[in-house]
């Protein structure tokens, strides 16, 4: 880890994501009519190229800059995390319930960092929590005729 | 009353109350395939404040864009639940070209409970007001003489628009060159602004237009009320009768009452927006049960004989 | 003259007044929430103007309108997030100015330079509206090809740094452009077996994605809030808003530049204030004595943005208006208000209804200008909200906005799992050195480039070289010919700086 804050060649790294995502994409092709065909094929043809560009460029002047410097990375990680996992929950328990949790663990994961929680704040911000995501769901469903998802616990 | 007594009652009264449940009791989404602002949902919104009251519970309006119509259709298909509270607009031919073409459309064509077809929109053959050609004839004969260059636009690749415009070729035995365009809005400029010779459009399209474009010919069986003017393609010789269909449906499997129920809806609120929707150039249908299925046979048929010959 | 005065003696009624306040200020709430367009809010809105008279509800949809566009700002100077796709150019400089404690200069900003480009727009709409009208028609598939193309070459001057990463990243959002069913052709591409994807990547699901994650996920990770209030803002509370407005006034060439491509490209059907909004930043750079502050909080690029994208409302409507065509969606709704009044664009619109088209212009202007005081007492509203929320709080409600505004745009839970997927992968190209504007623009202009293209050799085919087409008309040279100096503007610059430095000049 140490080693890492200390920096990376980011042309390299650049040049391999877009080499490989442009592989992802050359194989996804299928066998579609030369209209739907010209231009995915120009488009990719012209990002292989670029990332070999920067791959050179990053043989050529080798940069090291420093990244992820910013912020304490397992929390980035874990943030990223929790986001999936709310965005999964909300398929079973639907927009209210998962936002509830997720929120109020976010809120509190976040929170213990750079203070001690007590019982009594806990309390307190699960129900701010509670009423936000009640008039988030207000505004949302009933003067925006948005259907937001029930999940399982629906009627 | 004894135990059992009272057990019968209220078993009997349960009964009573499964059978005279009235559909609907509870809200009903209306998923429209298409962008707010498009024909489909413009048609829908209008249909709405008339379904909520005929129904008398609320009926939302949720647009569910993407694949042309395919995303939110195959949703229909694979994940409803078949009780007739989420039903859904669907188009022809767009239900049946798009699972001809695509391998991953995620819906099947007959897999749909048709409500009802409440709407066409015939295809119309337009060109500029100072296009040279008067007449449909004309524009064959120099297509014939000149063959590629007569460029017309439309709506999307094997659409109504595209199919009749390869029918046109056909019928006519002349080469003319179709431009597809991202829905009907931008064949407009390309028109107006002589980008391309004419376009293949829909029938609302020649209403909206009438002081900037000529009908040369509409694809409806007889001519039309809203353009008493525009001669039909059948009296010119052409055999072309076409267009888009837009009607609604629920998941399969909704019970047949319930069906019937939203298509008498359906059939009242389009009749009460009727003489608005003819003005604006939309022919008024209601085509339900046996025949909105052969209705979807019949294009079925017809486009994939068309689309056979295209390879 | 008469038809104006009588438009003007309509509006200024009670029930069409509140109708405008009321509207503007919906819209102004509805563009500050990321993924609610301004679109879907037109679409709730429209049953209900069936039944209302068909100025006021004509006056309801347009000042929606207004308000939205300009409500975008809101999002992109406080979180980064693009509350509306013509507010891209916006979170630029906008949220640099908040992170550095001068959002309210930064909201005080946008808001007169959209007023200003709102009554822009409306007085180009009333005295310019058929020539601007005939101009748009020139735009056929090969002129929008070029459009695309003077468009990427953007992508130049917004990749700070590496212009190679900056190419890459454009090629990237070309790429994630093109997942779905193309627009010629109608085939499903890049779908990978999930039918959910034949809906492709919606521009503002990836923008919510790239521009807001990754700012998040630092918040998260510092524990800090992004927004820092400046020291003993009480005591100079009075002197930010005068200075403030003398400013954006003193850029009188810069505004009204802005203002001007503003115009050109909203009426131009299909073009919108987003890409007015980057094109006016990007010749406000260009045209800058101080280019090098452009992305760190320079306000000259914060009101070019804005008083672009607002006089995009109005300007879009000439096309409407004279035509019949709907140039952006928004549009479309309107369009079908008219019709469901049984009003048809064309000349008769603006003669034998006059009075309800010329009044119905009008209310975009007093939109237009009902912004200043809300947007200024709101504006500080919010930012006092959002200063005050503790990073703790803050990341999880900007979370669950983002959830929120990626699904209500396609009522889909698969935009919201691409939104974070894109966002992760912001964030890690972001610390790779890959901006998020360069991705976006390809997103934007990806589908125009490749529909203009296709469609243009198409319309070639009897040729015997199809894309000649492409250079046929003096328009597509024009546009050749600014696209090539755009390319070569840098280099120039660059030469002239050098040989500026070699003469012992300033630096």
């Amino acid at each position: 880890m140490k080693t890492a804050r200390a920096g990376m060649n980011t042309d390299a790294l650049g040049g391999l994501f877009g080499l490989g995502l442009t592989l992802l994409f050359w194989f996804g092709r299928r066998s579609w009519s030369p209209l739907s065909a010209m231009f995915p094929n120009t488009v990719l043809i012209t990002m292989g190229a670029l990332s070999v560009g920067l791959l050179i460029q990053s043989l050529v002047r080798r940069e090291v800059r420093p990244v992820f410097a910013e912020g304490n990375r397992t929390r980035i990680v874990a943030t990223a995390v929790v986001l999936f996992a709310w965005i999964w929950a909300i398929r079973y328990l639907g927009f209210y319930l998962a936002g509830l949790v997720f929120f109020t663990g976010l809120t509190l994961y976040i929170a213990s960092a750079s203070r001690r929680l007590t019982a009594r704040q806990v309390a307190i911000w699960t129900a701010i929590v509670a009423v936000e995501l009640t008039a988030l769901y207000f505004v949302f469903t009933n003067l925006l005729a948005v259907r937001l998802p029930a999940g399982v616990f629906a009627p | 009353m004894t135990p059992l007594r009272r057990t019968l009652a209220v078993a009997l009264v349960a009964l009573v109350g499964v059978a005279f449940a009235q559909f609907p009791e509870r809200d009903i989404t209306y998923v429209i395939s298409f962008n707010a602002g498009g024909e489909s949902d413009i048609t829908a919104r209008l249909q709405q404040p008339h379904l909520e009251d005929i129904l008398g519970v609320n009926v939302s309006i949720v647009n569910r864009p993407g694949g042309g119509g395919a995303v939110a259709w195959s949703e229909s298909q694979r994940s409803t639940d078949p009780d007739g509270y989420t039903i859904i607009g669907v188009n022809l031919p767009h239900i049946a070209t798009q699972p001809m073409e695509r391998t991953d459309t995620g819906f099947e064509t007959d897999n749909f409970e048709i409500i009802t077809w409440f709407q066409f929109t015939p295809n119309a053959l337009l060109v500029r007001n100072d296009s040279p050609f008067q007449t449909l004839d004309e524009l064959i004969a120099y297509a014939k003489e000149n063959p590629g260059s007569v460029t017309l636009g439309g709506s999307g690749s094997n659409t109504a628009n595209h199919i009749a415009v390869l029918q046109l070729e056909q019928f006519a035995d002349i080469d003319l060159t179709y431009v597809p365009f991202t829905g009907t809005g931008p064949t407009v400029p390309a028109l107006l602004g002589g980008h391309v010779t004419g376009l293949m459009s829909y029938s609302p399209m020649a209403v909206l237009q009438q002081d900037q474009v000529r009908t040369l010919a509409i694809a409806s069986a007889e001519r039309v009320s809203f353009l008493p003017d525009a001669p039909t393609f059948v009296e010119q010789g052409i055999d072309i009768v076409s267009g888009a269909h837009r009607g609604v449906a629920a998941p399969p499997g909704t019970p047949e009452d319930v069906v019937a129920t939203l298509a008498d809806a359906f059939e009242e609120a389009s009749r009460r927006i009727s003489t608005e929707q003819e003005e604006m150039g939309f022919v008024m249908l209601n085509v339900r049960g046996d025949e909105a299925d052969a209705l979807i046979d019949q294009v079925s048929e017809e486009y994939a004989a068309i689309l056979e010959t295209l390879q | 003259m008469d038809v104006l005065t009588a438009a003007l003696g309509q509006l200024f009624v009670p029930y069409h007044l509140a109708i405008i306040i009321g509207g503007t200020t919906v819209g102004l709430f509805v563009g500050a929430m990321p993924g609610l367009s301004a679109t879907m809010a037109l679409a709730v809105l429209l049953p209900f103007t069936f039944a209302m008279p068909a100025l006021a509800g004509l006056i309801g949809l347009g000042s929606v309108y207004m308000g939205a566009i300009y409500g975008g700002a809101f999002s992109a100077i406080l979180i980064n997030a693009p509350g509306t796709p013509s507010s891209i150019a916006t979170t630029f400089d906008g949220y640099p100015m908040a992170k550095a404690g001068r959002a309210e200069e930064a909201l005080t900003a946008a808001t007169i330079a959209s007023v200003l480009g709102g009554l822009f727009g409306v007085f180009a709409l009333l005295v310019l509206a058929p020539p601007l009208a005939a101009f748009s028609l020139r735009f056929g598939p090969p002129e929008y090809f070029w459009v695309a193309v003077l468009g990427l070459t953007l992508i130049g001057s917004l990749s700070a740094g590496s212009l190679l990463k900056g190419l890459l990243g454009g090629a990237l959002g070309v790429l994630l452009s093109i997942i779905g069913v193309s627009p010629i052709g109608g085939e499903s591409r890049f779908t990978y077996g999930f039918p959910a994807l034949q809906g492709g990547v919606e521009l503002i699901v990836a923008l919510i994605g790239l521009f807001v994650i990754p700012e998040l996920l630092v918040m998260a990770g510092t524990g800090i809030a992004a927004l820092t209030r400046t020291t003993s803002v009480g005591s100079k509370r009075k002197g930010v808003m005068w200075p403030t407005i003398k400013r954006v006034l003193s850029m009188p060439g810069n505004l009204l530049r802005s203002m001007v491509i503003g115009e050109i490209v909203s009426v131009i059907p299909g073009a919108g204030g987003n890409i007015a909004g980057l094109l006016a930043y990007n010749e406000a750079k260009r045209a800058s004595k101080h280019p090098e502050e452009y992305g760190k909080g320079s306000i000259e690029g914060l009101v070019a943005s804005e008083s672009s994208n607002n006089v995009t409302v109005a300007g879009s409507m000439v096309p409407l208006l004279t035509l019949g065509i709907p140039g952006a969606p928004p549009d479309a709704l309107i369009l079908g208000a008219m019709l469901m009044h049984g009003l048809r664009p064309g000349a008769e619109l603006f003669s034998v209804s006059g009075v309800l088209t010329y009044g119905f212009i009008l209310s975009m202007g007093l939109s237009a200008l009902v912004m200043l005081p809300i947007g200024l007492l709101g504006g500080r509203l919010i930012y006092e909200t959002v200063v005050r929320v503790p990073p703790y709080f803050l990341v999880p409600t900007i979370a669950t906005m983002a959830i929120l505004g990626s699904y209500a745009l396609r009522n889909s839970m698969t935009d919201v799992m691409i939104m974070l997927v894109l966002g992760i992968a912001g964030y890690v190209l972001k610390e790779l050195g890959f901006h998020p504007a360069p991705i976006a623009l390809g997103l934007i202009l990806g589908p125009i480039a490749e529909t203009g293209f296709v469609q243009a050799t198409l319309m070639g085919s009897s040729l015997t070289y199809p894309f000649l087409k492409l250079f046929e008309s003096p328009l597509s040279r024009i546009l050749i010919a600014l696209s090539l100096l755009a390319i070569v503007w840098p280099w120039f610059t660059a030469w002239r700086h050098r040989r500026q430095r070699a003469r012992g000049g300033p630096a």
